[in-house]
């Protein structure tokens, strides 16, 4: 029978922000909230210590990203939350630039773990059947000797592909092979209803072993919320959910109505209410001390977003890019040319990063003469399986399409790379070669890292000296 | 007809045009070399710079033999529909 305590977990600096904040968040910004998320009560924490916040630190706030991680530690003190950092290391690298390998993983592990001691567990994106299959291997006996506990996100398809039984073989899967103590159901497009979450959530259940499950509900179709009261009733006792003005919209249910909901159903919770309201008072401040959005709603539904499942962020972006391009008169035509193109592409789920290239595709797509006349690279790599492969949809690509972008010139050279992918993530060559590589044989283990994932040094050069007292307060 | 379209007609020179409004680059990356030089030979698989648009981007080939004979764009230049970018002189 289930616990009457719920557990929260917070994605209130991670995922709120991305969702709502674009991510540029300061040393200053996200230093006055920290301390009191690690008191407030929550079973675990996911802090912005992710592979794109170096970047974010150095090219926007011209700020040392490992000072700032040093402070998120100092904050975040001696909580009692589980603290989840760095997802996707070990996957994400091989989209965004540089290799990772083995190797890599471990410097990145040891240099993370060091700043950080208290980081000991990590969000595996997006365990597709690719990522099982040929990342998992590498990457749970890995992090687990450096005790940090692995927790698949698994992503949720709104594609006929994606059915139960499709999510029942995955959890059986990762149950069996690696007992993974928690694991998500993670909503990324914010489109599931209650009655699909009324079949899911007991799928999860029925094959998850001991690992618990936890809800990662984005808010697309303006149901998160009751979609979470909704797995409540069902039994799961572990919701994620952000601090306002971070929830809402397009982000995650507010924490307020969880636990609200929660009392309403008989059920208790540790969260320490009075540390909350402090830590939403302090980020609406900081949120209009910048210019970012604190007034966000519920979204309101909408049957057309399931057809070209765009995230609202993306829509608005592109919508100003149209206008730039002078074809602002086109947004209707891209949004109804998304359905063909995922079909046409194998039905992937839309996570990062197929949304953003799949909608610039679109307006390629519409305002050419022909449509697949002008292809993206990165729809190259696509096809030739830099993103995944069987779960990507490449084996379900129309095969027209497929040969039409495998016969781009620079095709054969992308795939060579594709091929080579797993063999280099499974490779573990000496520490110092890579950095000779990389010219940097004399550097410490974490400077060396930190060049690694901003791509080189150029933007650590940027960086105000003196450190935070030097940088910008924004309250 | 433009006079790049007069000296493509009258040398028997090919144009390599923009076809949708995008933003042209003569390098993958700025701390690498461009993809090709005047005078360089190219195949029609030869990439010979990439188009940006909405910060996605796309390699574009020679789709010709032959010899560079003028890069008529700047990287970083804002190239409409239509543009023509490069001339090749193709392979008799």
């Amino acid at each position: 029978m289930a616990d009457d305590t719920i557990k929260i977990h917070d994605e209130t600096l991670r995922d709120g922000t991305q969702s709502l904040w674009g991510m540029m968040m300061g040393h200053w910004m996200l230093q006055p909230p920290m301390k009191e998320i690690g008191e407030a009560g929550y079973d675990s924490i996911d802090l912005p210590m992710h592979i794109a916040q170096p970047m974010i630190h150095v090219r926007f706030f011209q700020e040392d990203p490992r000072i700032a991680f040093r402070m998120y530690s100092k904050e975040i003190g001696d909580t009692k939350s589980k603290v989840y950092a760095l997802p996707s290391m070990g996957v994400m690298q091989d989209i965004t630039g540089g290799y990772s390998n083995k190797t890599m993983i471990r410097l990145g592990l040891e240099v993370f773990t060091k700043i950080m001691p208290q980081f000991n567990s990590c969000f595996m994106m997006c365990c597709d059947s690719d990522q099982v299959k040929n990342h998992f291997p590498v990457i749970f006996p890995l992090y687990r000797e450096f005790g940090v506990e692995p927790v698949p996100y698994l992503a949720i398809g709104h594609t006929p592909r994606h059915n139960d039984e499709f999510y029942a073989n995955a959890v059986r899967e990762i149950r069996d092979k690696y007992q993974p103590k928690e694991m998500v159901i993670k909503d990324v497009n914010g489109l599931l209803t209650p009655e699909r979450v009324r079949t899911l959530v007991p799928t999860f259940q029925e094959n998850c072993g001991d690992a618990e499950i936890m809800t990662h509900f984005h808010g697309m179709n303006g149901l998160n919320t009751y979609n979470t009261v909704v797995s409540m009733e069902l039994g799961v006792r572990k919701f994620t959910t952000c601090t306002p003005p971070l929830a809402y919209s397009s982000s995650h249910p507010s924490v307020f109505d969880i636990i609200k909901n929660a009392e309403e159903m008989g059920l208790s919770h540790n969260m320490d209410v009075k540390k909350l309201e402090s830590i939403s008072d302090k980020l609406y401040r900081i949120g209009k001390a910048y210019g970012h959005p604190v007034d966000n709603h519920p979204l309101p539904f909408d049957l057309f977003t399931y057809k070209h499942q765009i995230p609202g962020g993306v829509i608005s972006n592109t919508r100003t890019q149209l206008k730039q391009l002078g074809h602002e008169d086109k947004m209707q035509a891209v949004l109804e040319e998304i359905p063909t193109m995922l079909e046409e592409m194998g039905n992937p789920i839309m996570i990062t990063p197929f949304s953003q290239f799949i909608v610039t595709q679109a307006v390629l797509n519409v305002i050419s003469k022909e449509r697949w006349s002008e292809i993206l690279d990165s729809m190259v790599e696509f096809a030739c399986g830099i993103y995944g492969w069987e779960e990507a949809g490449v084996p379900y690509m129309d095969k027209n399409l497929y040969d039409k972008i495998m016969s781009l010139p620079h095709a054969k050279k992308v795939k060579d790379k594709a091929d080579r992918q797993l063999e280099y993530l499974h490779s573990e060559p000496p520490l110092d070669k890579i950095k000779a590589e990389w010219n940097m044989l004399s550097a410490s283990d974490e400077d060396f890292f930190f060049t690694f994932l901003l791509h080189g040094d150029q933007e650590l050069k940027k960086v105000t000296p003196g450190g935070p007292d030097t940088y910008k307060k924004y309250i | 007809m433009s006079s790049h379209e007069h000296e493509a007609a009258s040398n028997e020179l090919v144009p390599i045009t923009s076809n949708v409004t995008s933003v042209f680059y003569r390098r993958p990356s700025p701390e690498e070399p461009p993809f090709v030089e005047v005078g360089d030979k190219v195949t029609p698989d030869t990439v010979i710079c990439l188009l940006e648009v909405m910060k996605c981007f796309r390699s574009i080939g020679a789709g010709v033999s032959g010899t560079v004979e003028k890069i008529l764009v700047e990287s970083g230049d804002l190239v409409e529909a239509g543009t023509e970018m490069f001339l090749i002189r193709p392979e008799k």
